[in-house]
Protein backbone atom coordinates (compact mmCIF):
# COMPACT_ATOMS: atom_id res chain seq x y z
CA UNK A 1 0.00 0.00 0.00
CA UNK A 2 1.21 3.62 -1.11
CA UNK A 3 1.10 6.50 0.73
CA UNK A 4 -1.38 9.54 -0.05
CA UNK A 5 -1.61 10.99 3.65
CA UNK A 6 -3.24 14.08 1.52
CA UNK A 7 -6.03 11.96 0.05
CA UNK A 8 -6.38 8.75 2.26
CA UNK A 9 -8.15 8.53 5.70
CA UNK A 10 -8.81 5.91 7.94
CA UNK A 11 -12.08 5.09 9.76
CA UNK A 12 -12.57 2.35 12.60
CA UNK A 13 -15.69 0.40 11.88
CA UNK A 14 -16.05 -0.50 15.23
CA UNK A 15 -16.30 2.45 16.26
CA UNK A 16 -19.33 2.81 14.53
CA UNK A 17 -20.98 0.06 16.50
CA UNK A 18 -22.32 -1.02 19.88
CA UNK A 19 -21.12 -4.44 19.62
CA UNK A 20 -18.32 -6.71 17.81
CA UNK A 21 -20.30 -8.43 15.65
CA UNK A 22 -22.42 -6.64 12.58
CA UNK A 23 -26.00 -8.53 11.39
CA UNK A 24 -29.28 -7.55 9.55
CA UNK A 25 -30.25 -5.02 6.92
CA UNK A 26 -31.47 -2.21 9.53
CA UNK A 27 -28.20 -2.24 11.61
CA UNK A 28 -26.36 -2.21 8.54
CA UNK A 29 -28.17 0.70 7.48
CA UNK A 30 -27.68 2.75 10.80
CA UNK A 31 -24.27 2.11 10.84
CA UNK A 32 -24.15 3.08 7.12
CA UNK A 33 -25.74 6.39 7.95
CA UNK A 34 -23.04 6.95 10.70
CA UNK A 35 -20.26 6.22 7.79
CA UNK A 36 -21.88 8.59 5.73
CA UNK A 37 -21.59 11.71 7.68
CA UNK A 38 -17.91 10.70 8.66
CA UNK A 39 -17.08 10.30 4.93
CA UNK A 40 -18.88 13.59 4.07
CA UNK A 41 -17.49 15.22 7.22
CA UNK A 42 -13.93 14.33 5.64
CA UNK A 43 -14.17 16.72 2.44
CA UNK A 44 -11.15 16.27 -0.06
CA UNK A 45 -10.47 12.61 0.79
CA UNK A 46 -10.44 10.63 -2.22
CA UNK A 47 -9.75 7.04 -0.43
CA UNK A 48 -11.78 5.92 3.16
CA UNK A 49 -9.99 3.06 4.37
CA UNK A 50 -12.19 1.16 6.63
CA UNK A 51 -10.30 -1.06 9.32
CA UNK A 52 -12.34 -4.20 10.71
CA UNK A 53 -9.70 -4.27 13.70
CA UNK A 54 -12.16 -5.16 16.33
CA UNK A 55 -15.25 -6.60 14.38
CA UNK A 56 -15.43 -10.52 15.03
CA UNK A 57 -18.19 -11.42 13.07
CA UNK A 58 -20.06 -10.11 10.33
CA UNK A 59 -23.28 -11.48 8.18
CA UNK A 60 -23.96 -10.61 4.73
CA UNK A 61 -26.79 -8.30 5.02
CA UNK A 62 -24.85 -5.71 6.84
CA UNK A 63 -21.82 -6.14 4.95
CA UNK A 64 -23.76 -4.79 2.51
CA UNK A 65 -25.85 -2.38 3.70
CA UNK A 66 -23.05 -0.81 5.81
CA UNK A 67 -19.92 -0.99 3.55
CA UNK A 68 -20.55 -2.26 -0.08
CA UNK A 69 -23.40 0.36 -0.49
CA UNK A 70 -20.98 3.08 0.69
CA UNK A 71 -18.33 1.71 -2.20
CA UNK A 72 -21.05 1.84 -4.48
CA UNK A 73 -22.26 5.34 -3.83
CA UNK A 74 -18.57 6.92 -4.29
CA UNK A 75 -18.10 4.45 -7.08
CA UNK A 76 -15.48 6.28 -9.52
CA UNK A 77 -15.12 9.17 -7.55
CA UNK A 78 -13.96 8.28 -4.02
CA UNK A 79 -13.05 4.99 -2.85
CA UNK A 80 -13.56 2.70 0.23
CA UNK A 81 -11.74 -0.32 0.71
CA UNK A 82 -11.03 -2.46 3.85
CA UNK A 83 -7.97 -2.96 5.82
CA UNK A 84 -6.84 -4.76 9.50
CA UNK A 85 -8.37 -8.34 7.95
CA UNK A 86 -6.91 -10.73 10.15
CA UNK A 87 -7.01 -13.87 7.37
CA UNK A 88 -8.61 -14.70 4.48
CA UNK A 89 -11.17 -16.99 6.78
CA UNK A 90 -12.96 -13.78 7.47
CA UNK A 91 -13.76 -12.45 3.79
CA UNK A 92 -15.99 -15.06 2.59
CA UNK A 93 -19.14 -12.82 3.63
CA UNK A 94 -17.68 -9.56 2.43
CA UNK A 95 -17.26 -11.15 -0.79
CA UNK A 96 -20.81 -12.24 -1.03
CA UNK A 97 -22.33 -8.87 -0.11
CA UNK A 98 -20.06 -7.17 -3.10
CA UNK A 99 -21.00 -9.99 -5.47
CA UNK A 100 -24.52 -10.23 -4.75
CA UNK A 101 -24.44 -6.20 -4.85
CA UNK A 102 -22.30 -6.19 -8.21
CA UNK A 103 -19.62 -3.83 -6.59
CA UNK A 104 -16.07 -4.37 -6.89
CA UNK A 105 -14.49 -3.63 -2.80
CA UNK A 106 -10.83 -3.66 -2.28
CA UNK A 107 -9.62 -5.98 0.66
CA UNK A 108 -6.22 -5.89 1.84
CA UNK A 109 -4.51 -8.99 3.46
CA UNK A 110 -1.00 -8.86 4.07
CA UNK A 111 -0.15 -5.24 2.50
CA UNK A 112 -1.71 -7.10 -0.50
CA UNK A 113 -4.75 -6.00 -2.46
CA UNK A 114 -7.45 -8.72 -3.32
CA UNK A 115 -10.48 -7.62 -5.28
CA UNK A 116 -13.85 -9.41 -3.92
CA UNK A 117 -16.91 -9.09 -5.50
CA UNK A 118 -17.64 -9.39 -9.33
CA UNK A 119 -14.70 -10.22 -11.29
CA UNK A 120 -13.76 -7.54 -14.16
CA UNK A 121 -14.41 -8.44 -17.88
CA UNK A 122 -12.21 -10.87 -19.92
CA UNK A 123 -10.81 -7.78 -21.62
CA UNK A 124 -10.14 -5.74 -18.56
CA UNK A 125 -8.88 -8.74 -16.27
CA UNK A 126 -5.47 -8.56 -17.56
CA UNK A 127 -5.21 -4.70 -17.29
CA UNK A 128 -6.99 -4.93 -13.62
CA UNK A 129 -4.11 -8.03 -12.57
CA UNK A 130 -1.28 -5.83 -13.64
CA UNK A 131 -2.65 -2.74 -11.71
CA UNK A 132 -3.03 -5.10 -8.86
CA UNK A 133 0.24 -5.85 -9.07
CA UNK A 134 1.79 -1.93 -9.77
CA UNK A 135 -0.23 -0.37 -7.53
CA UNK A 136 -0.40 2.48 -9.81
CA UNK A 137 -0.11 3.72 -13.61
CA UNK A 138 -0.83 6.02 -15.99
CA UNK A 139 -2.37 4.84 -19.30
CA UNK A 140 0.90 5.88 -21.26
CA UNK A 141 2.56 3.58 -18.86
CA UNK A 142 0.44 0.56 -19.47
CA UNK A 143 0.28 1.05 -22.73
CA UNK A 144 3.58 0.62 -22.78
CA UNK A 145 4.19 -2.75 -20.10
CA UNK A 146 1.59 -4.16 -21.69
CA UNK A 147 1.83 -3.71 -25.35
CA UNK A 148 -1.36 -1.93 -26.00
CA UNK A 149 -2.26 1.31 -27.70
CA UNK A 150 -2.71 4.83 -25.62
CA UNK A 151 -6.12 4.29 -26.72
CA UNK A 152 -6.70 1.03 -25.40
CA UNK A 153 -5.22 1.34 -22.78
CA UNK A 154 -6.87 5.17 -21.64
CA UNK A 155 -10.49 2.72 -22.14
CA UNK A 156 -9.66 0.08 -20.69
CA UNK A 157 -8.32 1.59 -17.50
CA UNK A 158 -11.39 4.29 -17.48
CA UNK A 159 -14.13 1.21 -17.99
CA UNK A 160 -12.38 0.16 -14.12
CA UNK A 161 -12.60 3.31 -12.56
CA UNK A 162 -16.27 3.55 -13.34
CA UNK A 163 -16.84 -0.21 -12.45
CA UNK A 164 -15.53 0.52 -9.11
CA UNK A 165 -11.93 -1.46 -9.40
CA UNK A 166 -9.81 1.98 -9.62
CA UNK A 167 -9.72 5.10 -8.38
CA UNK A 168 -7.73 7.94 -10.17
CA UNK A 169 -6.21 11.12 -9.12
CA UNK A 170 -5.47 14.25 -11.76
CA UNK A 171 -1.89 15.70 -11.81
CA UNK A 172 0.49 17.73 -14.63
CA UNK A 173 2.37 15.73 -16.98
CA UNK A 174 5.84 16.77 -17.82
CA UNK A 175 4.24 18.37 -20.62
CA UNK A 176 2.59 20.64 -19.07
CA UNK A 177 -1.09 19.22 -19.53
CA UNK A 178 -3.63 16.88 -17.14
CA UNK A 179 -2.99 13.93 -16.95
CA UNK A 180 -4.61 10.66 -14.77
CA UNK A 181 -2.60 8.46 -12.58
CA UNK A 182 -5.01 5.38 -12.13
CA UNK A 183 -4.60 3.49 -8.56
CA UNK A 184 -5.30 0.38 -6.67
CA UNK A 185 -8.03 1.94 -3.94
CA UNK A 186 -6.09 1.54 -0.79
CA UNK B 1 -63.79 -33.05 23.14
CA UNK B 2 -60.25 -31.83 21.93
CA UNK B 3 -58.41 -32.84 19.05
CA UNK B 4 -55.58 -34.65 20.85
CA UNK B 5 -52.09 -35.22 19.11
CA UNK B 6 -49.98 -38.02 21.38
CA UNK B 7 -46.37 -37.72 20.68
CA UNK B 8 -43.99 -41.40 21.06
CA UNK B 9 -42.34 -42.29 24.17
CA UNK B 10 -38.87 -41.88 22.60
CA UNK B 11 -36.94 -38.67 20.50
CA UNK B 12 -39.15 -36.72 18.76
CA UNK B 13 -37.80 -34.65 16.26
CA UNK B 14 -39.29 -32.28 13.31
CA UNK B 15 -39.96 -35.56 11.27
CA UNK B 16 -41.84 -37.61 14.51
CA UNK B 17 -43.65 -34.21 15.20
CA UNK B 18 -45.11 -34.30 11.86
CA UNK B 19 -45.81 -38.02 12.25
CA UNK B 20 -47.93 -36.97 15.20
CA UNK B 21 -49.92 -33.85 13.66
CA UNK B 22 -50.47 -35.67 10.59
CA UNK B 23 -52.47 -39.01 12.94
CA UNK B 24 -54.99 -36.86 13.51
CA UNK B 25 -57.08 -33.72 12.00
CA UNK B 26 -56.08 -30.42 11.90
CA UNK B 27 -55.79 -28.66 14.49
CA UNK B 28 -55.53 -25.32 13.23
CA UNK B 29 -58.65 -25.94 10.84
CA UNK B 30 -60.85 -28.20 12.39
CA UNK B 31 -63.73 -26.19 13.99
CA UNK B 32 -63.33 -28.11 17.10
CA UNK B 33 -61.94 -25.51 19.62
CA UNK B 34 -59.75 -27.24 21.94
CA UNK B 35 -56.09 -29.16 21.40
CA UNK B 36 -54.70 -31.44 23.35
CA UNK B 37 -51.13 -32.41 23.12
CA UNK B 38 -49.40 -35.73 24.92
CA UNK B 39 -46.20 -36.20 26.37
CA UNK B 40 -45.77 -39.97 27.45
CA UNK B 41 -43.20 -40.91 29.77
CA UNK B 42 -40.18 -41.40 28.16
CA UNK B 43 -41.07 -38.68 25.48
CA UNK B 44 -37.88 -36.55 24.77
CA UNK B 45 -38.51 -33.43 22.66
CA UNK B 46 -35.87 -32.50 20.09
CA UNK B 47 -35.31 -28.53 19.72
CA UNK B 48 -36.32 -28.36 15.86
CA UNK B 49 -39.68 -30.12 17.16
CA UNK B 50 -40.28 -28.16 19.82
CA UNK B 51 -39.79 -24.73 17.88
CA UNK B 52 -42.56 -25.78 15.48
CA UNK B 53 -44.82 -26.75 18.80
CA UNK B 54 -44.35 -23.40 20.29
CA UNK B 55 -45.53 -21.97 17.19
CA UNK B 56 -48.39 -23.74 16.74
CA UNK B 57 -49.03 -23.54 20.73
CA UNK B 58 -49.33 -19.50 19.53
CA UNK B 59 -51.21 -19.84 16.71
CA UNK B 60 -54.08 -22.48 18.08
CA UNK B 61 -53.83 -19.50 20.91
CA UNK B 62 -54.36 -16.40 18.91
CA UNK B 63 -57.96 -18.26 17.14
CA UNK B 64 -59.43 -18.69 20.26
CA UNK B 65 -58.99 -22.21 21.22
CA UNK B 66 -57.88 -23.90 24.09
CA UNK B 67 -54.75 -25.48 24.36
CA UNK B 68 -53.78 -28.13 26.90
CA UNK B 69 -49.91 -29.67 27.37
CA UNK B 70 -50.46 -33.07 29.46
CA UNK B 71 -47.08 -34.94 30.21
CA UNK B 72 -47.82 -38.25 31.65
CA UNK B 73 -44.33 -38.18 33.31
CA UNK B 74 -45.21 -35.71 35.59
CA UNK B 75 -42.13 -32.79 36.40
CA UNK B 76 -38.95 -35.44 35.62
CA UNK B 77 -37.92 -35.79 31.68
CA UNK B 78 -39.59 -33.55 29.20
CA UNK B 79 -41.53 -31.39 31.48
CA UNK B 80 -38.21 -30.74 32.95
CA UNK B 81 -36.37 -30.29 29.79
CA UNK B 82 -38.74 -27.74 28.16
CA UNK B 83 -38.73 -25.94 31.96
CA UNK B 84 -35.25 -25.39 31.37
CA UNK B 85 -35.41 -24.40 27.76
CA UNK B 86 -37.56 -21.77 28.66
CA UNK B 87 -40.49 -23.26 26.06
CA UNK B 88 -43.04 -23.32 29.00
CA UNK B 89 -42.12 -19.80 29.91
CA UNK B 90 -42.82 -19.00 26.54
CA UNK B 91 -46.24 -20.25 26.14
CA UNK B 92 -49.22 -18.33 26.21
CA UNK B 93 -50.89 -17.48 29.63
CA UNK B 94 -53.97 -19.39 28.82
CA UNK B 95 -52.47 -22.87 28.15
CA UNK B 96 -52.73 -25.19 30.27
CA UNK B 97 -49.94 -27.39 31.52
CA UNK B 98 -50.68 -30.88 33.67
CA UNK B 99 -49.33 -31.24 36.27
CA UNK B 100 -48.95 -27.84 36.37
CA UNK B 101 -46.94 -24.71 35.25
CA UNK B 102 -43.76 -24.15 37.58
CA UNK B 103 -44.33 -22.02 40.09
CA UNK B 104 -40.66 -20.59 39.72
CA UNK B 105 -38.85 -21.39 35.85
CA UNK B 106 -35.91 -23.49 35.82
CA UNK B 107 -34.75 -21.20 32.77
CA UNK B 108 -35.19 -18.17 35.07
CA UNK B 109 -32.75 -19.15 37.11
CA UNK B 110 -30.22 -21.14 34.97
CA UNK B 111 -30.75 -19.17 31.89
CA UNK B 112 -27.33 -18.56 29.65
CA UNK B 113 -25.55 -20.87 32.35
CA UNK B 114 -25.34 -24.22 29.88
CA UNK B 115 -22.62 -24.17 27.18
CA UNK B 116 -24.22 -27.26 24.74
CA UNK B 117 -27.74 -25.00 24.57
CA UNK B 118 -29.76 -21.68 24.05
CA UNK B 119 -32.93 -21.39 25.37
CA UNK B 120 -36.27 -20.62 23.35
CA UNK B 121 -35.69 -17.23 22.76
CA UNK B 122 -38.79 -15.06 21.34
CA UNK B 123 -38.08 -12.97 18.16
CA UNK B 124 -40.02 -10.07 18.96
CA UNK B 125 -41.58 -7.91 15.78
CA UNK B 126 -41.61 -4.43 18.30
CA UNK B 127 -38.00 -5.38 19.90
CA UNK B 128 -35.29 -6.40 17.92
CA UNK B 129 -32.89 -8.75 20.06
CA UNK B 130 -30.04 -7.21 18.76
CA UNK B 131 -27.41 -9.69 20.51
CA UNK B 132 -29.44 -12.20 19.44
CA UNK B 133 -27.36 -14.35 16.90
CA UNK B 134 -24.17 -13.29 18.77
CA UNK B 135 -25.30 -15.34 21.49
CA UNK B 136 -26.45 -18.40 19.73
CA UNK B 137 -23.26 -18.43 17.95
CA UNK B 138 -20.87 -17.78 21.32
CA UNK B 139 -22.47 -20.96 22.86
CA UNK B 140 -21.32 -22.72 19.89
CA UNK B 141 -18.25 -21.55 19.92
CA UNK B 142 -17.95 -22.38 23.44
CA UNK B 143 -18.92 -26.16 23.02
CA UNK B 144 -16.35 -26.76 20.06
CA UNK B 145 -13.56 -24.19 21.19
CA UNK B 146 -10.77 -26.76 20.61
CA UNK B 147 -11.53 -27.29 17.25
CA UNK B 148 -9.26 -26.07 14.97
CA UNK B 149 -11.93 -24.72 13.09
CA UNK B 150 -14.27 -23.02 16.09
CA UNK B 151 -13.68 -20.06 14.19
CA UNK B 152 -15.05 -21.14 11.39
CA UNK B 153 -17.76 -22.97 12.41
CA UNK B 154 -18.74 -19.91 14.74
CA UNK B 155 -19.09 -17.99 12.56
CA UNK B 156 -20.77 -20.16 9.71
CA UNK B 157 -23.46 -20.48 12.91
CA UNK B 158 -23.67 -16.80 12.62
CA UNK B 159 -24.31 -15.88 9.75
CA UNK B 160 -26.82 -18.70 9.40
CA UNK B 161 -28.37 -17.46 12.62
CA UNK B 162 -28.42 -14.20 11.60
CA UNK B 163 -29.85 -14.14 8.20
CA UNK B 164 -32.79 -15.89 9.54
CA UNK B 165 -33.66 -14.34 12.11
CA UNK B 166 -33.38 -10.73 9.87
CA UNK B 167 -35.61 -12.35 7.90
CA UNK B 168 -38.18 -12.39 10.50
CA UNK B 169 -37.89 -9.35 11.49
CA UNK B 170 -37.64 -7.75 8.05
CA UNK B 171 -40.40 -10.07 6.04
CA UNK B 172 -42.82 -11.56 8.53
CA UNK B 173 -45.32 -8.82 8.94
CA UNK B 174 -47.39 -10.56 11.90
CA UNK B 175 -47.48 -9.67 15.37
CA UNK B 176 -46.64 -13.28 16.73
CA UNK B 177 -43.43 -13.97 18.46
CA UNK B 178 -40.92 -15.84 16.33
CA UNK B 179 -38.56 -18.01 18.13
CA UNK B 180 -34.92 -19.03 18.03
CA UNK B 181 -33.30 -22.16 19.74
CA UNK B 182 -29.87 -24.04 19.25
CA UNK B 183 -29.30 -27.18 21.06
CA UNK B 184 -25.74 -29.59 20.78
CA UNK B 185 -26.09 -33.50 21.05
CA UNK B 186 -22.94 -34.90 21.56
CA UNK B 187 -24.25 -38.09 21.42
CA UNK B 188 -24.87 -37.37 18.06
CA UNK B 189 -22.40 -34.96 17.02
CA UNK B 190 -24.71 -32.77 15.86
CA UNK B 191 -25.96 -29.48 16.32
CA UNK B 192 -29.51 -28.25 16.12
CA UNK B 193 -30.03 -24.64 15.01
CA UNK B 194 -33.73 -23.42 14.50
CA UNK B 195 -35.55 -20.16 13.93
CA UNK B 196 -39.54 -20.11 13.53
CA UNK B 197 -41.94 -17.36 12.59
CA UNK B 198 -45.72 -17.25 12.51
CA UNK B 199 -46.08 -14.92 9.83
CA UNK B 200 -45.50 -14.40 5.88
CA UNK B 201 -44.80 -18.07 4.58
CA UNK B 202 -41.53 -18.09 2.50
CA UNK B 203 -42.76 -19.33 -0.57
CA UNK B 204 -45.68 -16.14 -0.32
CA UNK B 205 -42.44 -13.73 -0.27
CA UNK B 206 -40.47 -15.30 -2.79
CA UNK B 207 -43.59 -15.20 -4.76
CA UNK B 208 -44.25 -12.24 -4.51
CA UNK B 209 -40.62 -11.00 -6.05
CA UNK B 210 -41.41 -12.77 -9.46
CA UNK B 211 -42.70 -10.11 -11.19
CA UNK B 212 -39.07 -8.75 -10.93
CA UNK B 213 -37.64 -11.97 -11.74
CA UNK B 214 -36.55 -14.17 -14.76
CA UNK B 215 -39.68 -16.11 -15.96
CA UNK B 216 -38.37 -19.00 -15.76
CA UNK B 217 -38.82 -19.20 -12.12
CA UNK B 218 -42.52 -18.56 -12.08
CA UNK B 219 -42.85 -22.13 -13.77
CA UNK B 220 -40.82 -23.61 -11.10
CA UNK B 221 -42.84 -25.71 -8.34
CA UNK B 222 -42.51 -24.79 -4.57
CA UNK B 223 -40.02 -26.96 -3.93
CA UNK B 224 -38.07 -26.26 -6.96
CA UNK B 225 -38.28 -22.56 -5.98
CA UNK B 226 -36.99 -22.88 -1.94
CA UNK B 227 -33.83 -25.00 -3.49
CA UNK B 228 -33.36 -22.00 -5.74
CA UNK B 229 -33.34 -19.79 -2.87
CA UNK B 230 -31.40 -21.41 -1.23
CA UNK B 231 -28.80 -22.33 -3.88
CA UNK B 232 -28.56 -19.28 -5.91
CA UNK B 233 -30.66 -16.51 -4.36
CA UNK B 234 -33.94 -14.64 -4.62
CA UNK B 235 -35.58 -11.87 -3.43
CA UNK B 236 -38.67 -9.26 -3.64
CA UNK B 237 -35.86 -6.50 -2.96
CA UNK B 238 -34.27 -5.56 -5.59
CA UNK B 239 -30.51 -3.87 -5.23
CA UNK B 240 -28.34 -7.01 -4.75
CA UNK B 241 -30.89 -8.12 -1.65
CA UNK B 242 -31.56 -11.95 -1.17
CA UNK B 243 -28.30 -13.44 -0.81
CA UNK B 244 -28.70 -14.42 2.86
CA UNK B 245 -30.69 -17.86 2.11
CA UNK B 246 -27.90 -18.43 -0.59
CA UNK B 247 -25.12 -17.79 1.72
CA UNK B 248 -26.86 -19.79 4.91
CA UNK B 249 -26.89 -22.59 2.56
CA UNK B 250 -23.08 -22.39 1.27
CA UNK B 251 -21.71 -22.04 4.63
CA UNK B 252 -24.29 -24.75 5.81
CA UNK B 253 -23.28 -27.22 3.64
CA UNK B 254 -19.68 -26.86 4.62
CA UNK B 255 -20.73 -28.81 7.90
CA UNK B 256 -22.77 -31.27 5.72
CA UNK B 257 -25.70 -29.57 7.37
CA UNK B 258 -29.42 -30.97 6.57
CA UNK B 259 -31.79 -28.41 6.32
CA UNK B 260 -35.89 -28.42 6.70
CA UNK B 261 -37.87 -25.78 5.69
CA UNK B 262 -41.73 -26.33 7.06
CA UNK B 263 -43.91 -24.30 4.98
CA UNK B 264 -47.63 -23.94 5.42
CA UNK B 265 -48.80 -27.92 4.39
CA UNK B 266 -45.57 -28.92 2.98
CA UNK B 267 -41.80 -29.73 3.79
CA UNK B 268 -38.65 -29.57 1.84
CA UNK B 269 -35.67 -31.29 3.29
CA UNK B 270 -32.44 -30.60 1.75
CA UNK B 271 -29.43 -33.00 1.78
CA UNK B 272 -25.92 -31.36 0.92
CA UNK B 273 -24.21 -32.69 -2.01
CA UNK B 274 -20.95 -31.58 -3.19
CA UNK B 275 -21.62 -28.73 -5.07
CA UNK B 276 -24.46 -27.43 -2.51
CA UNK B 277 -28.41 -28.12 -2.14
CA UNK B 278 -29.21 -29.25 -5.42
CA UNK B 279 -32.84 -30.28 -6.80
CA UNK B 280 -31.81 -33.79 -6.71
CA UNK B 281 -31.25 -34.12 -3.29
CA UNK B 282 -34.09 -32.05 -2.51
CA UNK B 283 -37.33 -33.99 -0.59
CA UNK B 284 -40.45 -32.54 -0.27
CA UNK B 285 -43.64 -33.70 2.19
CA UNK B 286 -46.88 -32.20 0.77
CA UNK B 287 -50.11 -32.40 2.87
CA UNK B 288 -49.06 -31.91 6.03
CA UNK B 289 -51.35 -30.24 8.43
CA UNK B 290 -51.66 -26.74 8.77
CA UNK B 291 -48.93 -24.66 10.00
CA UNK B 292 -48.59 -20.42 9.62
CA UNK B 293 -44.90 -19.00 8.68
CA UNK B 294 -42.02 -20.51 7.89
CA UNK B 295 -39.94 -22.86 9.74
CA UNK B 296 -35.92 -23.52 9.33
CA UNK B 297 -33.88 -25.62 11.07
CA UNK B 298 -30.18 -26.43 10.04
CA UNK B 299 -28.39 -29.87 11.39
CA UNK B 300 -24.53 -29.26 11.56
CA UNK B 301 -22.62 -32.21 11.85
CA UNK B 302 -19.71 -31.66 14.47
CA UNK B 303 -18.21 -34.98 13.72
CA UNK B 304 -16.94 -37.06 16.98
Amino acid sequence: MYSMNRIVTQLRLRDFMDSDDGWGNAYGREVHQALLEAVEASSGKLVFRISVAGVRRVDVSFAREAIVELAARYRGSEGVCLVDLPNADHLENWEAAATRRRQPLTAWIDGKPRMLGPPPSRGNKAVLEHMLNRGEATAARLSRELNLTLTNASTKLKQLLEQGYLLRREEISPSGGVEYTYFVIG
Amino acid sequence: MAIEVRFRPSWIDAYWFERALSATVSVLRHPDMQARFVFPEGSKLMVDAGIRLLSLVHQLDRVGKSVTLEFEGGRDGTFGYLDRMGFLEQLPTAVAVIPERPRISAVAQYRGRNPTLVEFEPILPEARDRHLPSRLADVLLRSVGEREDATALSTAAFTVLSEMIDNVYEHSQTHLAGYAVQQLYHGGGRAKLAVSDSGLGLLDTLKESLNVLPPRLAELSDTELVVEAFRNGLSRCGGGRGGGLKICADHAVRYRSELRVRLYTSQVHLKPSTDGYSPNMAYTTDNLPPLWGTHISFDFELGG
